[in-house]
């Protein structure tokens, strides 16, 4: 008898440490003071108004999960907790080509560009980022297209000397980051986003390109990346199939 | 319990993570298409024997419209014998009084091939050996017509371009001629020669991996088909870069004692070729030179700490050296640390005691300095040495002056707000041998400097000094006026330069005397 009293006490008070451990520790954002936020709550016995110093706390008595559901107009996540992961999702970029065929030897200009979609529930909102696989990014075999190199900040305006061959971007959107905002023909100042303007190279290193410290779910946010290859007139860029690889990265925050 | 552990440790690590990344891939595509059009057809070729062996070509550019023109074929009897990227070609070795056919294509980046040209024949020289002949140029597809003129073989226009390395000497001759020149570093020519076997009025040759700032002598010779022959002789002197001049010493070197620790502080030189700076220790003696002590730090900062030196050693000497990109060294900053009475002591003036003295060095003054500075010399007997405090400037002084076992001069300026601030600096022998001399960074402020000019035996006592001032003055400010002396002090200036003079006067006065004063000789004394 006094075995079974032992394990009886013995099971509750692991039961207890767990239950606190997991009231701790899974923590969706629902509220937040000037010291901390809280992610989310979950009491799992009753439900009210608990309150301190620092903070206030309404809870909810938990429910069974019904689970998550879509269609092309929204994303539904629908019952208990189903917020508590951070819901992130971006659209496909497609592949793009570039505009027109570059003569080689007479040089040209051409553009190109992709738009993506952020989604996500991240109270902390989220960053994307992009990277080129190769160095440079836009290579046919042995042969190169050398990344856009602004002077500082990005370009506002795209140039390509006469014996230069090159390749850069431009992000453009509400979400992308001061360094492509623009004020007066000027990059990284102000906060317009004209269209065309402040050109970047590609790098391997991952560059971030938009960033949103709020949730934007479900409506998302697009993005577009616009792309451009100049071939000066004396460049004598070789023949062939330049392919950038490219990759965007989404977190977050 | 065991097993509840467990499940707690699970319920642990079985918490979501809230962390998210998504990568998404895609590729761009650009094109760059390729150049397919040949350039035009090159026109107006003219071909022109100018020897027995040797037809010249010359023909006007083509042009390409979406390329550029990347050369020439050239064409004999329908063969191809070269390629060019000039629009010039001198086709040699051949047979003498023969004719020969010539056409040129111009080709693309992208090897598009143009037409080729009309053709133009023409016939080698005959060999002649009594008369000179030579032609005059004749048109493409015209054939050729010999007409014979005097030949009077001259070299005209020689021009050399030198570097430091190389020398292009280009000349003309009056007729079609080869051409050959020796040179050398003496008029015996002994480094070789350069020949053309191709005729021609307009002559190059190119002398390659020369000394530089050195003197070479050379020979052009020429001769044209009949075997006269000119020659010319010159010489040419290629560009020095080598580059003597010491950099600036590091200004306001500093050692401080902070605990067992010595604190080395300095500010770098402003020179535009400064690479580093060296710091040399060691405890018995300034380092005269950077291996003369122990590397305690070598970089381009302007502080260092060189951690636990007391109590191992009571004593440090240390000499900063300032090197610039082409491995000169200043003359070095000196400064020096003693735990032994004072916790701080900046320079060598603090610690030098005298032990013995130089009757040679005693006689040295301010007066045997010398101060440079934006290229001007002013001696230390001018009683105002105004300096621009903006600019570096060197002290020197002969290097016949003191005796040569001396091998440590010390300079130490004092500031002229405080006192007790010094700054010293080693005086170094130049790479000619006729100063010790030591350049030191602009001083910044303007004010009055006292000098303290040392020399030190074992390099540590000093044997004798001498005290002097420095001032500097804005360059607005200076107006380098004369020094208004007084008559006695013009008689003593006078008299310390030209010493000699009066000596010389002296004695002749004695002798003067003494010739006036002697017995002449009577004609009873003769006869006695």
């Amino acid at each position: 008898m006094r075995l079974v009293s032992s394990s009886i006490i013995t099971t509750i008070t692991v039961a207890s440490i767990v239950t606190l451990i997991y009231v701790q520790a899974v923590n969706a954002q629902v509220m937040q003071s000037a010291s901390y936020q809280i992610e989310s709550d979950s009491i799992n016995v009753g439900g009210g108004l608990a309150s301190s110093t620092t903070y206030v706390l309404e809870d909810t008595v938990g429910e069974q999960a019904t689970g998550e559901s879509s269609s092309g107009s929204y994303n539904l996540k629908a019952g208990y907790q189903q917020m508590l992961e951070v819901y992130l999702a971006i659209t496909a970029a497609a592949d793009v080509t570039m505009s027109q065929t570059i003569g080689g030897v007479s040089g040209g200009n051409a553009t190109g560009s992709t738009m993506v979609t952020v989604t996500t529930d991240s109270r902390a909102g989220y960053q994307l980022s992009i990277n080129a696989l190769n160095s440079p990014a836009m290579q046919d075999g042995a042969n190169t297209i050398a990344d856009y190199v602004p002077s500082g900040d990005p370009d506002f305006t795209f140039t390509t000397g006469a014996s230069d061959s090159h390749f850069g971007y431009s992000p453009e959107g509400s979400d992308i980051v001061s360094r492509f905002r623009d004020l007066a023909g000027s990059c990284n100042s102000g906060s317009g986003d004209t269209a065309d303007a402040c050109w970047d190279g590609m790098s391997t290193s991952p560059s971030v390109i938009a960033e949103s410290n709020d949730a934007n779910h479900p409506s998302g946010t697009d993005t577009t990346i616009k792309f451009q290859v100049g071939v000066g007139g004396s460049a004598n860029q070789v023949p062939g199939t330049y392919v950038a690889t490219t990759t965007l990265t989404l977190i977050a925050l | 319990m065991i097993r509840n552990l467990v499940i707690v440790i699970m319920a642990l690590v079985a918490v979501p993570t809230l962390a998210l990344a998504i990568t998404n891939d895609f590729t761009v595509t650009q094109q760059i298409g390729s150049d397919t059009t040949p350039p035009t057809v090159p026109t107006a070729l003219v071909t022109t024997p100018v020897a027995t062996t040797q037809i010249d070509l010359t023909w006007g550019a083509s042009t390409d419209v979406d390329s550029s023109v990347a050369g020439y074929q050239v064409f004999r009897d329908s063969v191809q014998i070269a390629t060019t990227t000039l629009l010039s070609y001198s086709d040699t070795g051949l047979s003498a009084s023969t004719s020969y056919d010539y056409n040129v294509s111009a080709y693309d980046l992208f090897f598009n091939i143009s037409g080729r040209s009309a053709t133009s024949s023409t016939t080698t020289l005959p060999i002649v050996a009594t008369t000179t002949p030579t032609t005059t140029p004749t048109s493409g597809g015209g054939g050729s017509q010999n007409e014979l003129r005097p030949i009077d073989l001259a070299i005209e226009g020689v021009q050399v371009e030198v570097t430091d390395t190389t020398a292009v000497i280009s000349f003309e001759t009056s007729a079609y001629a080869v051409s050959s020149v020796r040179y050398g570093l003496s008029p015996q020519y002994e480094l070789g020669s350069t020949a053309s076997d191709i005729y021609r009025q307009q002559h190059l040759s190119k002398l390659s991996s020369l000394e530089s700032g050195s003197r070479y002598y050379f020979e052009i010779m020429v001769s044209n088909q009949r075997g006269d022959v000119a020659s010319y002789k010159s010489d040419f002197i290629t560009q020095s870069i080598e580059d003597l001049v010491p950099p600036e010493n590091v200004a306001r070197f500093r050692a401080k004692i902070e605990g067992d620790d010595v604190l080395l502080d300095w500010d770098i030189p402003a020179a535009n070729d400064f690479d580093r700076v060296r710091i040399i220790a060691n405890r018995q003696f300034y380092p005269n030179d950077i291996a003369d002590g122990l590397i305690v730090y070598d970089g381009r900062g302007e502080s260092y700490r060189q951690v636990g030196v007391y109590p191992e050693h009571d004593r440090m000497y240390y000499t900063a050296f300032a090197l610039d990109t082409n491995g000169n060294q200043s003359s070095g900053a000196i400064a020096s640390v003693t735990w032994v009475e004072e916790s701080e002591t900046s320079v060598a003036t603090s610690t030098i005691v005298a032990t013995s003295s130089s009757e040679e060095i005693a006689e040295l003054s301010f007066s045997n300095l010398e101060f440079i500075q934006n290229s001007k010399i002013r001696h230390g007997y001018q009683s105002l040495i105004d300096l621009d405090p903006n600019r570096p400037f060197t002290i020197r002084l002969p290097y016949d002056s003191v005796p040569e076992h001396l091998k440590t001069i010390t300079i130490t300026l004092k500031d002229p707000s405080d006192s007790s601030l010094t700054f010293a600096f080693l005086l170094r022998i130049n790479k000619v041998k006729s100063h010790y001399e030591a350049t030191i960074g602009a001083l910044g402020r303007q004010g009055k400097y006292p000098l303290h000019f040392s020399f030190l035996d074992f390099k540590t006592k000093e044997i004798a000094s001498f005290d002097g001032v420095v001032s500097t003055v804005f360059k607005s400010e200076q107006a380098y006026p004369e020094p208004k002396r007084t008559l006695v002090e013009h008689l003593l200036f006078i008299a310390s330069r030209y010493w000699w003079c009066w000596l010389l006067v002296l004695i002749l006065l004695y002798m003067a005397y003494r010739l006036m004063t002697e017995e002449r000789p009577t004609k009873e004394n003769v006869l006695e």
